[in-house]
């Protein structure tokens, strides 16, 4: 990968709670270093004067729910080096992809709205079901000091290395009480690590929010859980922002 | 290429556009995030999905809706919370709004009156304002970090209590910081009281929590300005509706078929005499007399605010660590029970209604969320127009500029309101 000269970058998020780009912001004076050598061309939260593309690097938060959105991240990847999915809503479809989208959607839409609403939403589903997406932060929120490990590596010229570690392996660096082995349901083997095992070292259990591991075994996982907490409360843990991933399709199938 | 940059209004959070009528002087805020349907995906989810989903409704005011949404399953499932545990979420509240605050006047409105694009000029221009945004902004995310665990998407908090406290040794060096801090507070208040705003007068109705005896954030009844009435939070329903616009993704809430106003300026139009000591005193120094129906000195507010709950912090913080059982009652223990329950807290943006149905299996039956800017969204509408009559003449350019202040000055967050 080239170095890239005082690069332009983007930042934009589609439907979403705007969490990742708060922790954008809150690299503080850091984030001043890091974007020392770049252009911030277009951030519509933080800025005026925006501008269209190129870009060498779009950060992209949020899932494309509505058409317009969906069309307007089609724009950014024609005329972007790199994209960048900046956290689970990005990544995996996150919480937007709780819903799903065939029947669920239309019965929300009816039972939230009087009847001469039309609603703008057609689906939830990760960036890369519509793009090429070329790296992905995960979280939820990321971690703003996994923005800047990024940042750093695309600026001086290196591939950014992908974490293929489960969440398990921090948790034991931090010395937590294994849930699993305490029949407490934890998604820990299956998520990708870099979150420093947080949830779990807070007293709470893994949410799968940086997505599923290389080679996590999901049916395995399945099955513990349901030892646990029963199949139903399984399934629910399971698409809190795993639901558009591979393995939970090809587990639970098209609903 | 055809509109990759569609006219969002800049610097809010979420994807808001105004639509101007000069021949009538009126304008329609348009709201263009998908709907983002929170109230139909809890349903039939487990109790405590309730409090972790919906935090993602926000990621500038996560706590606060975290907050709401444990005193409606509480009340729901009739858990009684220990004293810790209040004073442990009233320190996260206060937390929060300072993050928020610091946030929104610092790389959102400061901006426009220092008039550059963004942030990172004032950084550049005017180092002693970007340090000072800095030192706000992180004792604010240092304070909800200690506690939540995160300043973003907190986990610790839970029906019942938290499921890690901090020690005392942390909260009282977390004292000591605030304290260092409190002229930061003074600095910034002076800062804000110093800037020119656009004039406006167009009186409305405000409505904020009050708690008896205190700066209300975290429990007590509704008040309503003009009427004077107050109402239980269980009741919200009956004062406040949602409508439906078709120009919208988010929907809007009126009172009595008039708008009304939400957050920091409300909140002090009811009750700055009940503000903390130095937030007081600031306050009867800033040369703005209170009530004030100019909507702009709602960033004045959010300013004497953040010293507020600077303060505020430190009397949590001896609350906490002044209690017999301490630290260690932090947790009480939750059995399922079903029912209803509503619950309302003072977030950054004005008061957050939550209300909560469970079911004898723990799972979510019922869910009922009302965000600030869905309630302000009306009164964004009158103001403009209001703003536009009274700028007849001027050139369209100048008036644009002036009405996208105003929507700012409101600190909206379409992403809330679209939920």
């Amino acid at each position: 990968m080239k170095k890239l000269p005082k690069p332009r970058i983007a930042i934009f998020d589609f439907t979403d709670c705007e969490g990742c780009e708060v922790e954008f912001i809150n690299l503080k004076e850091q984030l001043l270093e890091l974007l020392a050598g770049v252009d911030i061309v277009n951030w519509r939260l933080a800025k005026e004067g925006n501008e269209p593309g190129p870009f060498d690097i779009a950060f992209i938060e949020g899932t494309p729910v509505t058409p317009d959105e969906q069309e307007l991240l089609r724009q950014i990847r024609e005329t972007s080096q790199y994209v960048i999915a900046l956290g689970a809503c990005a990544c995996t479809g996150g919480i937007p992809a709780i819903v799903e989208d065939k029947i669920e959607r239309p019965a929300f839409y009816k039972k939230l709205y009087p009847p001469e609403y039309e609603p703008r939403g057609t689906e939830a589903k990760p960036l890369s079901h519509y793009v090429k997406v070329d790296f992905e932060i995960n979280g939820c929120p990321v971690d703003k000091r996994e923005i800047a490990r990024y940042i750093s590596a695309l600026l001086s010229g290196q591939i950014p290395e992908d974490r293929d570690f489960p969440v398990c392996l921090e948790c034991k660096i931090n010395d937590n009480r294994c849930r699993l082995v305490n029949d407490q349901p934890c998604l820990g083997p299956i998520t990708r690590g870099g979150c420093k095992a947080f949830c779990v070292t807070q007293g709470k259990h893994c949410y799968g929010c940086y997505g599923i591991v290389k080679d996590g075994n999901f049916p395995a996982m399945v099955k513990r859980l349901e030892e646990i907490v029963g199949p139903q409360e399984t399934e629910r843990m399971l698409n809190m922002f795993l639901r558009e991933t591979e393995q939970y399709q090809e587990y639970y199938g098209e609903k | 290429m055809k509109e990759i940059v569609p006219h969002y209004i800049a610097k809010i959070e979420g994807h808001g556009s105004l639509r101007i009528d000069y021949t009538t002087d009126s304008a329609k805020m348009q709201i263009h995030e998908g709907e983002r349907l929170f109230e139909g995906m809890l349903i039939g989810r487990d109790f405590m999905d309730g409090v972790f989903i919906p935090q993602r409704i926000c990621g500038v005011c996560p706590t606060a809706h975290c907050m709401a949404a444990l005193k409606a399953l509480e009340y729901a499932m009739g858990v009684e919370v220990s004293e810790t545990t209040r004073s442990l979420r009233k320190l996260m509240l206060a937390g929060q709004i300072i993050q928020s605050h610091a946030l929104h006047l610092f790389f959102l409105v400061l901006p426009d009156y220092m008039h550059v694009d963004s942030v990172i000029n004032i950084a550049t221009k005017h180092p002693d304002k970007f340090g000072l945004a800095l030192r706000l902004k992180k004792i604010g995310d240092k304070i909800v970090e200690v506690v939540g665990g995160r300043p973003v998407h907190p986990v610790t908090p839970e029906v019942g209590g938290f499921s890690k406290v901090p020690s005392a040794k942390v909260l009282g060096d977390l004292r000591d910081e605030i304290e260092e801090l409190l002229p930061d507070g003074l600095a910034c208040i002076e800062l804000f009281s110093s800037l020119q705003v656009p004039e406006l007068e167009n009186p409305s109705q405000y409505l904020s929590i009050r708690a008896e005896s205190q700066y209300g954030f975290y429990g007590g009844k509704i008040v309503n300005s003009t009427s004077g009435d107050a109402f239980d939070i269980a009741d919200y329903n009956d004062h406040v509706a949602e409508i439906v616009r078709p120009y919208s993704t988010a929907k809007f809430a009126k009172t009595q078929e008039k708008g009304f106003m939400v957050g920091s300026l409300a909140r002090m139009n009811l009750h700055s005499d009940l503000m903390n000591p130095m937030a007081k005193q600031a306050t009867a120094e800033s040369g703005v007399k209170f009530p004030s129906y100019n909507s702009f000195h709602n960033n004045l507010c959010q300013a004497i605010e953040i010293l507020h709950f600077l303060e505020e912090a430190i009397i949590r913080i001896d609350d906490v660590c002044g209690t017999n059982a301490g630290l260690a009652d932090h947790k009480q223990d939750v059995r399922v029970r079903a029912g209803v329950g509503s619950g309302a807290v003072e977030a950054p943006r004005g008061t957050l209604y939550y209300t909560y149905g469970v079911g004898g299996d723990g799972k979510i039956t019922e869910c009922n969320i009302i965000t600030p800017t869905v309630q302000n969204l009306a009164n964004i509408e009158f103001d403009a127009a209001e703003l536009l009559h009274i700028t007849e003449g001027k050139e369209r350019e100048e008036r644009e500029d002036l009405l996208e202040m105003l929507v700012r000055a409101y600190d909206p967050c379409i992403t809330c309101s679209v939920h």
